[in-house]
């Protein structure tokens, strides 16, 4: 990718991590055939050809076994265990929301804790949360398709902010963000 | 031989990128960066100008004001710095038009939007350093959220001055959990930065910290129940254009100490005097 592809990628993920829980696409129509070729969805692969390089470590969770070849040769990304990883990449459906081994950072140096990018079916048809916090100018409606588990994940999470993991959302040449200061609320446990 | 767009190559782009993603993440709280040599001094807005390298795209419109005005020394270099550097990029000094504002002490009159950026220089990220120079300390008191000693200082300046004689960089609490320096904007400001639209993103270069303020998030000014923020104000109507709700700078005129008031934002300053 040029210095300008990286650009707008990383600006369009700034302004979605700005406004947590509003869907930004990415505009990938230009570089269609280097995406196409990646084994993640197009908004994944764009995030990780801007943001990740030899020092982010990332670690991966049940992803297709072509996905680390892939990662090596365009990003140059050492892949580490979950522990010290900056970046973790995994599947929506299948993440285990009650068993985290990802670092949350220490109460001194909170970002140190690891942004976890999900690849989901959809960012729209699961069951619908309220967000509210930072970025967020009144409340926000999302629902995206996670895993079980996930709503008791982000309320045992906010207990121990500012330590936590942030989460980038992909689906399709979509993202949505979730930093760890926004509340969520759910009508009923999903 | 030519620079890389924006000056800094692509690896340290990345690597200011992810910590602004954090950053984002976590309002208010200073994360350290490898913060690179720019060509020009400490001083002279080096970590603001790496925040902007690491944000500003060829579809962007720059402004870059120093104590409000556009046409100070600082601001100019700083616009011909990335006018020459990132491909004839597009510059302003309207505050509706530009995209990306980089500021230097002084937050814009006209109110910001949603689609735009502002990039604060910032010379001292600390907010507690005047009153605990070790930073091995204060990343725990950040940590504990332990900010008494502002309190105290707070309160021993109402028993020396009888208010808060704090003119500028006044400590504001984010998102109620970190206390942070909204770098030296004039007390006047600090409102401006409570659910401000715009995203805020701060840069310090020679202390290697950056830190952000979403959209949309608490910024409250500490103080005391029976001594609420206050900050002062020019008494005077602006010489130039007379607006009275403006922060104003104080001009000396003459030896016998003759004075004015005049707007510090330039930009505002000449589309009021135009109405």
């Amino acid at each position: 990718m040029n210095s300008r592809q990286n650009q707008q990628v990383f600006r369009t993920l700034l302004n979605a991590m700005s406004a947590p829980g509003k869907t930004f696409a990415f505009d990938t129509a230009e570089w269609s055939d280097r995406l196409s070729s990646a084994p993640l969805s197009p908004a994944c692969a764009a995030i990780c050809l801007s943001l990740l390089d030899g020092a982010s470590p990332i670690s991966l969770f049940q992803m297709p076994e072509s996905v680390a070849p892939w990662l090596l040769r365009h990003c140059r990304v050492p892949i580490s265990a979950p522990e010290q990883a900056a970046f973790a990449l995994g599947m929506g459906k299948h993440w285990d929301w009650d068993r985290n081994l990802l670092n949350i950072g220490s109460e001194e140096e909170p970002e140190k804790g690891a942004t976890l990018i999900l690849e989901l079916d959809s960012l729209s048809d699961g069951a619908p949360l309220q967000l509210t916090g930072p970025g967020i100018a009144s409340s926000q409606i999302i629902a995206p398709r996670l895993a079980p588990g996930f709503v008791n994940f982000w309320h045992k999470q906010q207990g121990l902010y500012p330590r936590g993991i942030d989460l980038i959302l992909c689906c399709g040449n979509a993202c949505l963000c979730l930093p760890r200061s926004i509340s969520i609320h759910a009508d009923r446990e999903n | 031989m030519p620079y890389n767009f924006a000056y800094l190559d692509e690896n340290s782009k990345r690597a200011i990128r992810r910590s602004l993603l954090k950053a984002v993440a976590i309002p208010g709280h200073q994360i350290a960066f490898a913060s690179r040599e720019m060509p020009l001094p400490y001083g002279w807005g080096t970590g603001g100008i790496q925040v902007t390298a690491a944000i500003i795209g060829k579809d962007d419109i720059l402004k870059v004001i120093d104590q409000g005005a556009d046409d100070t020394t600082n601001a100019v270099s700083i616009r011909h710095f990335f006018q020459s550097v990132a491909g004839g990029i597009a510059t302003t000094t309207d505050t509706q038009q530009a995209s990306i504002i980089q500021t230097r002490h002084r937050i814009p009159e006209t109110a910001l939007r949603a689609d735009q950026i502002i990039v604060y220089q910032v010379p001292m990220p600390e907010p507690l350093f005047k009153l605990e120079p070790r930073r091995t300390e204060t990343r725990i008191l950040h940590a504990m959220a332990d900010y008494s000693l502002m309190y105290l200082q707070l309160y021993d300046h109402i028993t020396r001055y009888g208010r808060v004689a704090i003119g500028y960089d006044y400590p504001v609490m984010v998102h109620d959990r970190y206390l942070m320096s909204p770098s030296p904007i004039p007390a006047f400001d600090v409102p401006k930065m409570h659910m401000n639209p715009a995203l805020q993103l701060f840069g310090a270069g020679r202390e290697k910290r950056l830190y952000a303020v979403p959209p949309y998030t608490r910024v409250v000014p500490l103080a005391f129940e029976d001594y609420p923020f206050t900050p002062l104000q020019a008494q005077a109507p602006c010489a130039l254009c007379g607006s009275t709700s403006s922060y104003k700078d104080e001009i000396i005129l003459d030896d016998s100490g003759k004075r004015q008031f005049v707007c510090s934002d330039t930009d505002y300053c000449g589309k009021t005097s135009c109405k």
